[in-house]
């Protein structure tokens, strides 16, 4: 085999998946010609490093995203299928119900049905609108353009919603949107939502994820009027983290000192 | 794949699961963009959705996957007019230095390394590159490669390691220019 041959095989060496005989063969050769050698060893050098790339990792949004479609395929899916049964269905009840109104007399009748379908539909159409605001809320959160994303912030909060979704999803955008005006805007929504206790228990998370002096004020802020044990670990440990501006330790100082005047 | 394929779409989640971080990773590297990756992988799995009726019964799924990965990434590159977005350099840079063990001189060695490791990976051409991601990070073997890509493993076997030696010569070329 010559040594080109024997060399196109490296990869598969590096990796273990070349057959014993075919590993023996290129190893022996390897032994005896000293420009193959010096090739593979530079070859496997770079192959070695490629293995130290930083791994990567999707954000947690992926997974939320995809089971977002998923749900909405289901749904599209679901509708898609008993309109079909319906024809059959609505034939069947027209008969019955012409049948029906023989019997029992039109008027009462219709009139009743006519009654609870209304109440039905406007359930129906309440529960799509808030279903409507929670989606719009979702999508603009996930937008790429800023300014997108800010009005999905507005949006959640015109929602005025305890969806744990929407909620979720906002505190990921307090967390780890890349502009800080979109985590403030955040920060600011999630105030409206402090009495919840997902979102309690989450910002002091947030607080120690931020890196903007600017968000962690408004933090600082929003975990002061929680006012309770957690939040005063929360902001005693803001107050000692050297890392921390200067300005916001000291507002979270000053926000223990105040929490420790209205314990009184 | 088979009952997805047949109506149980909630299913797909399990798919998903299995191997949404893979394909992120094979489009990051493709890429190097982490935004671009995650709508791929969205992309993918909507196009699993979309197609499940043309997956064949006893084909291999992750062969089938990775085809529509390319259909989807081709089609994004097509959108983009073969225009490549890197990542911020420094972000990278940063990332490697965190990830890295030992002295900070090492971490900083080898962090430049990888950076024009990188670099020279980027400079490939993409069929070259959409190889070595294959082979070195989705650890797929050649036949399944073979199958993803419709070639012989012969044909498999050499491009990969032509792929290697041009990455390799880049790489050499950058860290001598570099020095130089």
């Amino acid at each position: 085999m010559t040594c080109d041959r024997l060399k196109e095989q490296l990869p598969q060496y590096w990796t273990g998946s070349l057959p014993d005989d075919a590993r023996r063969a290129l190893e022996s050769h390897l032994d005896t010609c000293s420009g193959c050698r010096e090739e593979a060893r530079n070859l496997s050098a770079i192959w070695d490093l490629m293995g130290e790339l930083p791994e990567a990792q999707p954000s947690r949004t992926l997974a939320w995203r995809f089971r977002e479609t998923l749900a909405a395929y289901e749904a599209g899916q679901a509708a898609a299928r008993p309109e079909r049964r319906a024809r059959s269905v609505r034939l069947v009840f027209r008969l019955s119900l012409a049948a029906a109104m023989l019997l029992i007399g039109f008027g009462m009748g219709h009139l009743l049905t006519k009654q609870r379908q209304d109440s039905e539909e406007l359930a129906a159409l309440r529960s799509e609108l808030t279903n409507m605001r929670h989606l719009v809320a979702l999508s603009l959160l996930q937008q790429q353009s800023a300014s997108d994303r800010l009005r999905g912030v507005t949006y959640s909060v015109a929602a005025n919603t305890d969806d744990t979704e929407v909620l979720s999803a906002l505190l990921y955008t307090l967390k780890h949107d890349p502009n800080v005006n979109v985590r403030l805007a955040a920060a600011d929504a999630l105030r409206s939502f402090r009495g919840i206790p997902l979102v309690r228990q989450s910002l002091p998370d947030a607080l120690a994820a931020q890196n903007s002096p600017l968000v962690q004020i408004a933090l600082v802020d929003l975990i002061a009027d929680l006012g309770d044990p957690m939040a005063r670990a929360a902001l005693r440990k803001a107050a000692h983290d050297e890392t921390l501006d200067p300005v916001v330790r000291d507002r979270a100082l000053k926000a223990i000192k105040l929490m420790q005047g209205g314990f009184k | 794949m088979e009952r997805v394929r047949d109506g149980d779409v909630r299913l797909t989640s399990l798919l998903f699961d299995r191997h949404h971080r893979k394909l992120f990773l094979y489009f990051y590297r493709l890429t190097g963009d982490r935004g671009m990756s995650e709508d791929l992988v969205q992309d993918v799995f909507f196009r699993i959705l979309k197609y499940r009726h043309t997956y064949q019964n006893g084909k291999e799924f992750v062969a089938w996957m990775y085809r529509i990965a390319r259909n989807a990434y081709q089609d994004m590159m097509q959108k983009r007019a073969n225009e490549r977005l890197l990542d911020d350099e420094a972000e990278r840079f940063s990332e490697t230095i965190a990830s890295a063990d030992g002295s900070p001189i090492e971490a900083l060695m080898k962090a430049e390394s990888i950076g024009l490791l990188r670099k020279a990976l980027d400079s490939l051409p993409s069929d070259r590159r959409e190889l070595l991601v294959l082979a070195r990070f989705q650890g797929l073997k050649y036949e399944e490669i073979a199958e993803i890509l419709g070639c012989e493993v012969g044909t498999v076997k050499v491009r990969i390691f032509r792929a290697v030696r041009d990455l390799a010569r880049v790489y050499n070329q950058m860290a001598g220019e570099k020095v130089s």
